[in-house]
């Protein structure tokens, strides 16, 4: 991946880069990864074709540049100030409330901006879905350490597993988004992500009543 | 149904059905062995045995030959769930067993990729067109209702409690199932499904009229899951 300390390019070379990569994150978003032609970048970008050809090997490694923004995208969502440190089943419960916030703006429209590229490049190569799983390592990994430190003050009991809660959060929204994409119906990832929260409060150290009648 | 895809298959005659059938059996399992995007008109056409004019007589264009094997897909999914081994999948017994069920099928299939698995196809063909599109939509729609009628059998005899919506439980459990697998996939491990499919089973417990039914099992470990992430950046 390439690491910007050591970027050959210039801090305008850097913003065209950029520029780029963001016009092919809308338009796989969008159409998909498939369905997403260079040209189609090079139009959006509003950059000449030696430009792109400059700054991105191929397809690709293009797709691999959207692949690291979109999880740098992931990684600024989780980490609002209003979700806190993801370490209370109200910060969660404020994680899925601002997930079901975008569902007609994002949801509904290409599922997903993280798991609707990992679902599509499912048959791509090893290095591209170790990238993919990089991810996934981190955005389960911020889920975790909240559960962590929640269990560690008692707030969720001793058989409450951090990795697995985790795992589930991320899963039930992934498969969440996948169905409100494709059935255009809300309630998919409304359900799913409400669902995994108050599957983390019924480990609550006082079992809460569930809180979701949304 | 006002399906113009399934109206044009209920008019075919026997030996056309047949026909028919081969065609999408060929064209899911060149799916399954070489992925979609290797899947052409002409690969299918000689997998299949059948002419070109054949192939385009029940089939205008890929685009409808992809429909009707999504349509074969959640035929197998839905069949998965009515297997004997789950009996009618209305007790928590049941659903363990639909676990154990669910992680055997992944390693038997593998998560290298290429197969006609539901969630690949929706992944890969939801963004394609419409038509494609809403065909996915029924087939999830389809798992849904048999999962929400088989969690509204057991709140009806008393298993779960009266405030268990069968509908909301059968979209965590679809959703989950999806989502693990797309993970599974991405990491070529288990761990995930494991985890997605004990998700489910457990939030349904949470529903549990009997207090010994209602405690969540652990997740199972699973050789290669995740422990530490690691440092790529």
């Amino acid at each position: 991946m390439n690491d910007d300390g050591l970027s050959p390019f210039t801090r305008k070379g850097l913003a065209t880069r950029a520029r780029i990569v963001t016009a092919a994150a809308r338009l796989m978003f969008e159409r998909g990864v498939a369905n997403t032609s260079i040209d189609e970048v090079r139009n959006a970008a509003r950059v000449g074709g030696s430009q792109i050809s400059h700054y991105f090997r191929d397809k690709r490694d293009l797709t691999r540049q959207v692949i690291a923004s979109r999880r740098a995208d992931v990684v600024a969502f989780h980490t609002q100030s209003r979700l806190g440190a993801l370490d209370s089943v109200n910060d969660l419960q404020a994680w899925a409330d601002a997930c079901i916030a975008d569902i007609d703006t994002v949801y509904r429209k290409g599922g997903c901006i993280y798991g609707s590229l990992a679902g599509e490049l499912i048959d791509s190569d090893d290095e591209v879905r170790d990238d993919l799983a990089a991810g996934y390592d981190q955005w389960l990994e911020l889920f975790q350490n909240g559960l962590t430190a929640m269990r560690r003050r008692g707030d969720l009991r001793p058989e409450a597993d951090p990795r697995h809660l985790a795992a589930s959060l991320v899963i039930a929204h992934q498969g969440g988004a996948m169905l409100t994409h494709t059935t255009g119906d809300a309630e998919p990832i409304r359900v799913a992500v409400n669902a995994a929260v108050d599957y983390v409060r019924s480990f609550a150290q006082q079992p809460q009543r569930r809180q979701s009648k949304r | 149904m006002g399906d113009p895809d399934v109206l044009d298959e209920q008019r075919l005659t026997p030996k056309g059905r047949a026909t028919r059938d081969r065609i999408v059996r060929a064209a899911a399992e060149l799916i399954v062995a070489e992925g979609l995007s290797a899947t052409n008109m002409e690969r299918v056409r000689a997998a299949a045995s059948v002419s070109g004019s054949q192939l385009a007589h029940y089939f205008a264009d890929k685009s409808a030959l992809i429909r009707a094997v999504i349509r074969r897909q959640i035929d197998v999914v839905l069949d998965f769930h009515r297997q004997p081994k789950l009996r009618e999948l209305d007790s928590f017994d049941d659903f363990e067993r639909w676990i154990d069920v669910n992680l055997r099928y992944l390693r038997q299939i593998g998560t290298s990729g290429g197969t006609p698995t539901y969630h690949a196809l929706n992944a890969q063909l939801a963004k394609s067109d419409d038509a494609t599109r809403a065909t996915l939509a029924a087939g999830y729609w389809q798992w849904i209702e048999l999962l929400e009628a088989a969690i509204g059998r057991m709140k009806e005899r008393g298993v779960l409690t009266a405030d268990a919506d069968p509908r909301k439980a059968a979209l965590t459990v679809v959703s989950a199932h999806q989502g693990g697998a797309t993970l599974a996939f991405t990491y070529r491990a288990e761990w995930p499904h494991a985890d997605a499919t004990r998700f489910a089973v457990n939030y349904l417990r949470t529903f549990a009229t009997d207090p010994t039914e209602r405690a969540p099992r652990p997740p199972r470990r699973i050789r290669g899951r995740r422990t530490k992430s690691p440092a790529t950046s």
